[in-house]
């Protein structure tokens, strides 16, 4: 009776695959021991580990870390006092919001337009995963000589002058925004794509039956049917407004030519800043917490309105 | 059953030169030269001569039509990058450390969920549930700036700058890869394992012999875009690795080098053209197999 209950236990959602015996325990501990092991290493000590940090200060002298819980709270207090901290925030939201925007509009129609099949459909499904594939120092490269070099030298040939656009302190962060929604097309337009597939035939049907153009057909059959896949973009999206580095470090490396920066960049800068071994490593564990506590409860805040959105 | 392409051909003629299509069309184009011209810009100017290259950007001379494969050879012989302890890499040395790390990391990063998909899905114990319920809040619940604190991790146990610590580090299965491998191996049905098992076979020998081969092109894609980001990712190896600068690590340092032999752009050029050949020869003998394929499985008959 005990035995069978136990397999009872064992045995879940009527699946017809279960734990029998010892062997198979064995078996399925052995594939998870080392996984698990790492979880429970690099994801839940990191992650605690983080907290502490944020907590405590480092000593380069002693090369040790010790408590001071004020000294990360008080470089926090003073630079929210900083202009160029509220400018690194408004950016990191502006690049957030174009490319959730502009990067998912243009997304959608480039995914409506290759799931239509329409003319050198397949040619442009590759051209715009071609960023993807590429290395992102080789297009920022490109990018950079051909802004910096080729561009204002041809057009200076044909009697015209441009300013050389990536070093203008004013500048930059616009040229570099729009130069991170050129290159991140490729997942979006894939999934959308895959997901247009879906749709019921038969609902493109009727709607085509009831005269409805290629823009009604997309704004009020593909959209609609897609929303949960487009939701789910924007709720895993929330993060980059403090991860994205906005391709800055790649351009400038720690050397930006003007105060405009992301959280992503500022925290990539702290631990990387070369020199300084592991200075700014307790605040830049600080500096993750605060965004954490911002980014956790948003994401959970905007994923339960869409959701709201969606039933509606 | 009649196709819907037959049903209705004129109205999709008509559709098909509709104004919004025809926009996007021209956007695409648009789009496509502005990869198009300075693709072929870079690739033009990696084998510019030097002195035509600078005599033409300084008004000095025609455009640049003599070409040389010079520019590649400055590029992989005369560059070379210096780690912190003063040990210098040269081109070859470094494409051999991307090597190690890129074929290392892809390999852990996709054999790791590929393991755990494979038992939460197979083995229907409450145990799996609680792993797929955690990858998926551990996904929805961003955790911003844990690097300070992985890299005081790796120091403790002795696991910093070394490719063994790197690959410790890859052997998570908390992303998408995990949930795309368990649709995989769920939806092949349990009649295979139970077959293989009458027949005596042990549960390594199903898994290796029997399961994984139906899930391998999705297998193989998940490897191939690891290995593609890891090959061109700098950063981490960068500030993970600093005793052993990667293809891409040391090109971003080229490209910020202002040292004479590399300061030009065609020796910049030649350079980098140089890391992404690997990733296109790996694109394009595997570029059939990049297929997430969940639709396998079913006994036939």
């Amino acid at each position: 009776m005990k035995t069978a209950n136990k397999k009872a236990a064992l045995k879940i959602n009527g699946g017809s695959s279960f734990i029998r015996n010892k062997g198979d325990l064995l078996f399925y501990v052995l594939l998870l021991l080392i996984p698990i092991t790492q979880i429970a290493i690099f994801y839940f000590g990191v992650n605690f580990q983080n907290i502490l940090m944020s907590f405590q200060t480092y000593s380069t002298s002693e090369n040790t870390f010790y408590w001071d819980a004020a000294a990360n709270f008080n470089r926090f207090a003073k630079e929210l006092k900083d202009p160029n901290f509220w400018l690194m925030i408004k950016d990191s939201f502006i690049v957030w919001i174009f490319t959730q925007l502009a990067g998912t509009v243009l997304a959608l129609f480039f995914s409506y337009y290759i799931f239509k099949k329409r003319k050198l459909y397949n040619f442009f499904k590759f051209v715009l995963f071609l960023p993807s594939i590429i290395p992102g120092l080789l297009l920022v490269l490109i990018f950079q000589s051909f802004a910096n070099n080729a561009l204002p030298a041809f057009l200076e040939h044909i009697g015209t002058t441009l300013k050389p656009i990536l070093t203008d302190s004013k500048n930059y962060f616009t040229v570099v925004t729009v130069f991170t929604i050129w290159v991140g097309f490729g997942s979006q337009v894939l999934v959308y794509s895959g997901a247009m597939n879906q749709i019921p035939d038969s609902m493109l049907e009727a709607g085509k039956l009831d005269g409805a153009s290629s823009f009604t057909e997309f704004i009020q059959l593909v959209v609609p049917y897609i929303m949960p896949t487009v939701a789910t973009f924007i709720i895993a999206g929330i993060a980059t407004i403090f991860t994205n580095q906005n391709n800055l470090f790649s351009f400038y490396g720690s050397s930006l030519p003007g105060a405009d920066k992301t959280i992503g960049y500022y925290l990539y800068y702290l631990v990387d800043a070369s020199g300084q071994g592991m200075s700014n490593y307790c605040y830049a564990s600080f500096l993750g917490l605060i965004s954490t506590c911002v980014a956790a409860p948003l994401t959970l805040l905007v994923r339960r309105s869409l959701r709201k959105v969606g039933e509606k | 059953m009649i196709k819907k392409k037959n049903l209705l051909p004129n109205s999709m003629i008509k559709e098909s030169k509709s104004v919004m299509n025809i926009i996007i069309f021209v956007v695409l184009i648009v789009y496509f030269l502005s990869l198009l011209i300075p693709i072929i810009w870079a690739v033009y100017t990696a084998f510019n001569d030097i002195e035509a290259y600078y005599d033409f950007y300084a008004f000095n001379g025609d455009f640049p039509t003599k070409l040389v494969i010079d520019n590649f050879r400055v590029a992989f012989t005369q560059y070379e990058v210096q780690t912190i302890s003063g040990t210098s890499y040269n081109f070859l040395e470094m494409t051999g450390i991307s090597l190690i790390y890129t074929l290392g990391c892809a390999f852990f990063y996709t054999l790791t969920p590929t393991l755990v998909a494979y038992a939460a899905a197979r083995f229907k114990f409450k145990f799996s549930s609680v792993i797929y319920a955690f990858v998926i809040i551990a996904m929805a619940l961003p955790i911003v700036g844990s690097m300070p604190s992985e890299i005081k991790m790796l120091k403790q146990l002795n696991l910093f700058d070394s490719f063994f610590g790197m690959f410790i580090l890859r052997m998570n299965f908390l992303s998408i890869n995990f949930l795309i491998l368990y649709a995989q191996f769920e939806m092949i049905p349990m009649t295979y394992s139970e077959a293989a098992k009458v027949d005596g076979a042990s549960n390594f020998r199903i898994m290796t012999q029997v399961i994984l081969p139906q899930a391998i092109s999705t297998i193989t894609t998940i490897f191939l875009l690891s290995f593609i980001t890891f090959w061109n990712d700098y950063q981490i190896p960068r500030i993970y690795l600093p005793s052993y600068p990667t293809l891409a690590e040391g090109l971003f340092t080229f490209s910020l080098d202002t040292l004479p032999i590399v300061r030009d752009a065609p020796v910049k050029l030649a350079g980098f053209i140089g890391l992404t050949l690997p990733i296109v020869i790996v694109f394009g003998v595997l570029n059939k197999k990049l297929r997430i394929n969940v639709a396998t499985g079913g006994i036939k008959g």
